[in-house]
């Protein structure tokens, strides 16, 4: 039996988890915390490009050999999709699309942004469909304007109109109101209701209502279908200001799911150091108030984030550094480097991390391997600006999967 | 002619603020003129610190008397934005313990009540600084809030009818027969321009007072002095804290707000617009921080600036630190036959009412106005009224105001605890809302992303807040967002390692990753 340890609760790491466990390995999952799904749209970004998706993915695997698309496969692709699918499905949430072309939709500033799968929830705000939107959400709230996102749409030639809706609650309390706190009341149908009574004398004729992704987290009830069916038009989710309605949603189906198939999970566990053998990991060390605490394995996955998640970690003399084994980095030079005058750019600091070859096993500087039984996945990978070329969710998913099945 | 003004200060600073406020209360109708907003220069680019003099009392003295005198009296008259934090002086291992009792006695002979303290009375105090220090004084330093003072100006003047022309860059001056009578400004927005006819023009731009008066045919050398700060983004320290030893660079540390600020480096440049950080600068700041407080440069730092110190002497002389930080007001009359105007220059922040009190004593001698100056004792109005208590700067205000809100007001940014209220207070006053660095401007106003998230999460909101209230459009919110954005990476990128980096890719994955801004078009940086 194969036991598999994988570090990192983000979506590599849990893709990698259930990839593992699939093929029958025994597989224990530790992290410092809960991952980046947290604060991901929840939208799945392959690669920000316009018409037939599949040829422009052969195509970015032809120009760049040493992107995590390229090593670990565009099969490996195909496959974590259909997993996220199957996986989702189970707990009443439905991802749609694929690799054949990219949904077109609306963000909370009003721009647009591609990504190839989608939640159900989102799919109706399709900008390559013309039908006229009305942009609503809660009057006063401060992680959502309608009024900005749908004039930004108008100029960019979209129809679109804004309202807004009042919600008490909201102002009940003395604290601010999070997307969590809008998503519980989203989960209650008097809310729903008052909502719908609300938005329906401002449809105007809009062929479909985008509010804010905060449409319920209890499992089982699809919020947006509700309330489509009280306004008698598509409603759909556009992502905002974090924490990610839609990435908790998503986090909590592969959570459930990973623990059903036997998958042991353990938050709150930092990974400090690996334990090396010669050219073999023999397990990482977690410290504990009492005692450090070793998790051997025969395989391990190390999803434990880049230089945002913390796989990679950095300080004021220029060190860069992996967190766990201090495996060898492809990085860029020193810190004046590291980024350029431009906030938006694309910075040199964004292709850190660790190269890897096609089975995702990390290598030095010489191209050999370093730790045949370490595989990487995630954001940890050398060579792709994942925010910048619009592959954060691809490569998450793709490397995630690719890492657990090896 | 037709006169628009009495008398025009060209300098959104503390002294041409201070020059022209001190004009109007002697009955002049005033225009104060600024290229940007209110402290876009130098006076917003400093650590914080309203001296006590303890810095200078060794070697210049006369600054050292002038900044003792002037904390005195800046402490009564804009409370609102001093904190009486006190300083220390310390003498750390690194440091001679000779020079202690040299500093001493120059302190007392300049009037600085120092006063020697107990090391461990001093570590009681603020126990992160460095346990080795041998000796440790008391002395009158606080910290000061230079927006603050600037806006409480900018109301002084405008209630006395003076206006405060910001974004307005002279790009002129009027000369009738070998005199200044007037400047021709041009709108930064609108790129229109316009002509002020004035009798009298000040010239107080400071690190640029040598590019105004070269269009009048006048010759000054100002030597611009870079010094750059960086803000640690913690309070470890509730005193301001000096090195005890000849001044140097890294060797005063702030608390402001929330943060610590540490200053400074000295670099002669040749643009007073280089306000560049440099690496070596910040990597400087660091290993001197540790001398006063070890395990310095383990904190997270948040953000690094740099403000041209505009150092000046008739005879030219010395560059750097050695240069003295008193002031000259130049007669251009006597100096260099060119009547209707007068230079200010030099100085420091803490010296500005006395510097503005001396130049405006020229320009009304000249104008015939008799009236004394009344600075001395004119309390500064607090813009932020009733919203906070008065009295001192306190961060604790602020929290207070925001716990005893009414509900219903959202915390738009936490960071520095910028209640929804108060942004569209200051909004609603706002000169020119449309315009690209609005959200820059309301930064300075209210503090809006300087904390450690640097914008991350209330640059969205304030955008939208700012649609929401009507009269700027989405492309100018989305614009003015941009240009936030882009400003507050300016300050960021040369510290982004550790938290900071992480925290910077947090905002990179909200501007780009979740609200698509970089495909709504970014705005260029003004100042790069």
């Amino acid at each position: 039996m194969n036991d598999v340890l994988v570090v990192g609760a983000g979506p590599a790491g849990l893709l990698a988890a259930w990839g593992a466990r699939q093929r029958g390995g025994r597989v224990r999952l530790v992290a410092s915390g809960i991952g980046t799904t947290h604060i991901s749209p929840g939208w799945i970004g392959v690669l920000d490009s316009d018409g037939d998706l599949s040829s422009a993915l052969q195509g970015w695997i032809g120009t760049h050999p040493r992107h995590p698309y390229a090593l670990a496969g565009l099969g490996a692709l195909s496959s974590a999709l259909s997993a996220l699918r199957e996986v989702t499905a189970e707990a009443g949430l439905e991802y749609v699309g694929d690799l054949r072309s990219n949904y077109l939709l609306p963000t909370a500033l009003g721009a647009t942004m591609r990504a190839a799968v989608v939640p159900r929830s989102f799919a109706a705000g399709d900008l390559r469909d013309p039908g006229s939107m009305l942009i609503a959400g809660p009057a006063g709230w401060r992680d959502f304007y309608p009024g900005l996102c749908a004039g930004n749409l108008v100029r960019q030639g979209f129809s679109a109109h804004s309202a807004t809706f009042d919600l008490p609650e909201l102002h009940a309390g003395k604290f601010d109101a999070t997307p969590l706190t809008l998503a519980r009341l989203f989960d209650r149908t008097d809310v729903r209701e008052r909502v719908a009574a609300q938005l329906k004398p401002c449809l105007e004729g809009a062929a479909r209502v985008g509010v804010p992704a905060v449409l319920g987290l209890a499992p089982g009830v699809d919020v947006s279908i509700d309330l489509s069916e009280r306004l008698g038009v598509p409603v759909f989710e556009i992502p905002t200001l974090p924490p990610s309605v839609p990435g908790i949603r998503l986090f909590t189906a592969f959570k459930t799911a990973l623990m059903k198939a036997g998958v042991q999970i353990l938050l709150g566990m930092t990974a400090e150091r690996g334990v090396i053998e010669g050219r073999r990991a023999v397990g990482v060390v977690i410290p504990g108030a009492v005692r450090d605490t070793t998790y051997g394995a025969d395989t391990i996955v190390l999803a434990t984030g880049g230089l945002y998640g913390g796989g990679i970690t950095t300080d004021h003399t220029g060190a860069m550094r992996e967190a766990v084994f201090d495996l060898p980095l492809d990085r860029p030079g020193g810190l004046e480097s590291w980024f350029g005058p431009e906030s938006l750019g694309v910075h040199a600091a964004h292709f850190a991390g660790v190269r890897v070859n096609r089975d995702l096993q990390p290598l030095d500087e010489t191209g050999r391997t370093v730790l045949e039984n370490v595989r990487i996945a995630g954001r940890l990978l050398a060579g792709h600006a994942a925010e910048a070329e619009g592959s954060t969710e691809g490569v998450w998913l793709a490397t995630g999967y690719r890492a657990g099945c090896v | 002619m037709k006169q628009d003004f009495d008398v025009l200060v060209i300098g959104g600073g503390a002294t041409g603020g201070g020059t022209a406020l001190d004009l109007a209360l002697r009955g002049l109708r005033v225009a104060l003129i600024e290229r940007a907003d209110l402290t876009d220069g130098t006076s917003g680019r400093y650590h914080g610190l309203l001296h006590s003099g303890g810095r200078y009392a060794v070697r210049d003295p006369e600054s050292a008397r002038e900044c003792i005198e002037e904390n005195r009296i800046l402490r009564k008259i804009v409370p609102h934005a001093i904190e009486d934090t006190g300083g220390f002086f310390v003498t750390t291992p690194d440091d001679d313990p000779a020079y202690a009792d040299t500093w001493l006695a120059a302190c007392h002979a300049c009037g600085i009540e120092a006063e020697e303290i107990p090391v461990s009375a001093a570590l009681k105090q603020e126990p992160v600084l460095n346990p080795g220090m041998s000796r440790a004084f008391r002395v009158p330093d606080a910290s000061s809030d230079s927006f603050d003072v600037l806006t409480a100006l900018g109301l002084a003047i405008r209630s006395l009818g003076g206006e405060v022309l910001t974004y307005q860059e002279v790009v002129g001056l009027e000369m009738t027969g070998g005199a200044v009578a007037g400047a021709v400004v041009r709108n930064r927005r609108t790129g229109e321009q316009q002509r002020l006819v004035a009798p009298a023009v000040v010239n107080a731009a400071g690190a640029w007072a040598g590019q105004i008066a070269a269009m009048a045919g006048c010759p000054v050398i100002v030597r611009p002095s870079k010094g750059t700060m960086v803000a640690m983004a913690y309070r470890f320290v509730n005193t301001i804290i000096n090195r005890c030893h000849k001044p140097g660079d890294g060797d005063i540390l702030v608390p402001v707000g929330t943060v610590a600020v540490i200053g400074t480096t000295s670099v002669d440049v040749a643009d007073p617009n280089d306000t560049a950080v440099q690496g070596w600068e910040v990597q400087k700041m660091l290993v001197e921080g540790e001398k006063m407080v070890p395990g310095f440069s383990q904190v997270r730092a948040l953000r690094a600036w740099a403000g041209v110190r505009p150092l000046y002497e008739e005879s030219g002389g010395a560059q750097g630190r050695e240069a003295k930080r008193t002031f000259a007001v130049l007669e251009h009359a006597q100096r260099d036959g060119v009547e209707g105007f007068v230079t200010v220059v030099g100085g420091k922040f803490t010296t500005y009412r006395l510097m503005a009190e001396r130049a405006a004593d020229v320009v009304a001698a000249r104008l015939g106005v008799t009236k004394p100056c009344l600075t001395k004792d004119f309390v500064l109005p607090d813009a932020r009224l009733p919203l906070v208590s008065p009295k001192t700067h306190w961060l604790g205000y602020r929290l207070e105001a925001v716990e005893s809100a009414k509900d219903g007001d959202a915390l738009i940014c936490e960071c520095e605890l910028v209640a929804r209220s108060d942004f569209e207070h200051a909004a609603r006053e706002h000169a020119d809302v449309i315009a690209p660095w609005v959200l820059d401007d309301l930064r300075r106003e209210l503090r809006l992303g300087m904390g450690p998230c640097q914008g991350g999460f209330c640059g969205y909101r304030a955008a939208g807040i700012l649609h929401e209230m009507g009269n700027v459009t989405a492309a100018q919110a989305t614009s003015a967002l941009a240009d936030f954005v882009q400003r507050r990476w300016r300050g960021q990128r040369p510290l982004l390692w550790g938290h900071s980096l992480r925290q910077a890719l947090l905002d990179e994955h909200i501007y780009r990753g979740v609200l698509g801004l970089h495909r709504l078009g970014m705005t260029k940086d003004e100042h790069e």
